[in-house]
């Protein structure tokens, strides 16, 4: 993988280029990998021979060098917000191009499946080694969907499915569900709507959506095939364990949320900050900043909570100040 | 590249670059015809959206243009000129 990085990191005649390489890297790579790679930039960086080649090169090659450095220690520092000591043991099992999974292949017993749906970034509103690294792979494994359409997953994944409908189908052909404690859906921005919608559809456990779609968005209402009310009610009208989250900034986010709730009772929750600055369409960056990604994650992810806080299970609309 | 022809090439990069304000379809074609201009802070581009609109540029129209140069601009029609500027 070092070498893979090294040997398309040379091809770079840009720093967007450098950009573009490191944002592909950043919506694959376990924690594991993205330690090893910060490590081994790390040693070369502090070369002497690093140290000698940088003397000869031009300014461009120099800028290029740094634009690589600079982008892998952001997001390393990202990771390391976790504050844990080792990477987290997760390994990429490739299922489809845009179908990962993370597992760390321990048994699923006391594990809770995450069926990620990934934003229009294909990521979940941060690096993905920076989201598994806040999770501990004893406890989760997480089956990542990206949209290569980068249209909320509206047209399915091609190859695998042509809208979502079938496309959620077709997700609980990929995982044996009574192998696992239990199987949550969470999806970040254009991916919000989908992990409800999965969630009702395939009556899992938990639904969690980050600054989602409302079903009254234009996107989704010019769906031939999408009926809100047929599509949010479970078969046997139970009512689903669902928390949307959203910038306590991002009005079109709480617009969407309570277009949401207009369909089915979901929990919501802002997220504000107590430093003054504006949570908008990223809450999830504000909570990694304050270091707080990691319980919130446990919390959120945990289906034997109803919404976020088990303390106030009654309020339908609650805040996190972070 | 026409300016009309370029002015499209940039919206289309601006809204596949997903940043969180778009501009509405109205205000696109306006800019489009150059019968408006669309300030930059309005369309709520994150670090992630800028490296990505960046590498639209760079990719669609050669021009080389990095985050840094593009926080630096305040409108669209900065950014075309620009371009422009880039290419000429």
């Amino acid at each position: 993988m070092i070498e893979r990085y090294n040997s398309l990191f040379g091809n770079c005649k840009t720093i967007n280029q450098v950009h573009q390489l490191h944002i592909t890297q950043e919506n694959r790579l376990t924690p594991l990998e993205l330690y090893d790679l910060y490590e081994s930039i790390k040693k070369e960086q502090s070369s002497l021979l690093f140290r000698l080649k940088m003397l000869f090169v031009n300014n461009q090659s120099k800028q290029i060098k740094q634009a690589g450095i600079v982008a892998m220690k952001k997001t390393f520092s990202l990771a390391e917000k976790s504050a844990k000591a080792k990477p987290e043991p997760f390994i990429r099992h490739h299922i489809h191009k845009n179908i990962q999974m993370y597992s760390s292949g321990t048994s699923p017993q006391q594990k809770t499946l995450v069926i990620a749906f990934a934003g229009k970034a294909m990521r979940l509103m941060m690096p993905i080694p920076c989201f598994l690294q806040h999770l501990s792979a004893d406890k989760f494994d997480v089956l990542l969907f990206s949209d290569p359409n980068k249209h909320g997953f509206t047209r399915g994944i091609p190859g695998i499915a042509n809208n979502i409908e079938n496309l959620i189908e077709k997700t609980s052909h990929l995982f044996n569900r009574t192998s696992y404690k239990s199987v949550v859906s969470y999806g970040t921005s254009g991916g919000g709507l989908p992990a409800i919608l999965a969630a009702v559809q395939l009556q899992l456990d938990k639904g969690i959506s980050i600054g989602g779609n409302g079903p009254s968005s234009p996107k989704w209402k010019a769906l031939e095939t999408f009926n809100p009310d047929k599509n949010l009610t479970t078969n046997d009208n139970t009512t689903p364990n669902l928390l949307c989250v959203y910038g306590a900034n991002a009005e079109k986010d709480k617009l969407n949320t309570h277009d949401l709730e207009y369909y089915i009772p979901i929990k919501a929750l802002s997220i504000h900050s107590t430093n003054g600055q504006k949570v908008r369409h990223n809450p999830l960056k504000t909570i990694l900043t304050q270091s707080k990604l990691s319980s919130f994650l446990h919390i959120a992810l945990d289906p034997t909570i109803t919404g976020y806080n088990h303390e106030k299970e009654a309020i339908e609309h609650s805040e996190l100040w972070v | 590249m026409k300016s009309m022809a370029l002015r499209q090439h940039l919206i289309t990069i601006i809204i596949d670059s997903g940043v969180y304000e778009p501009p509405s379809s109205d205000d696109q074609q306006a800019f489009i015809n150059d019968e408006l201009d669309i300030e930059l802070e309005r369309l709520d581009i994150d670090s992630l959206a800028s490296m990505e609109i960046c590498i639209g540029i760079e990719l669609e129209m050669g021009v080389s243009i990095v985050p840094t140069q593009l926080s630096q601009l305040r409108t669209l029609k900065g950014l075309e000129q620009e371009i422009i500027g880039y290419k000429s």
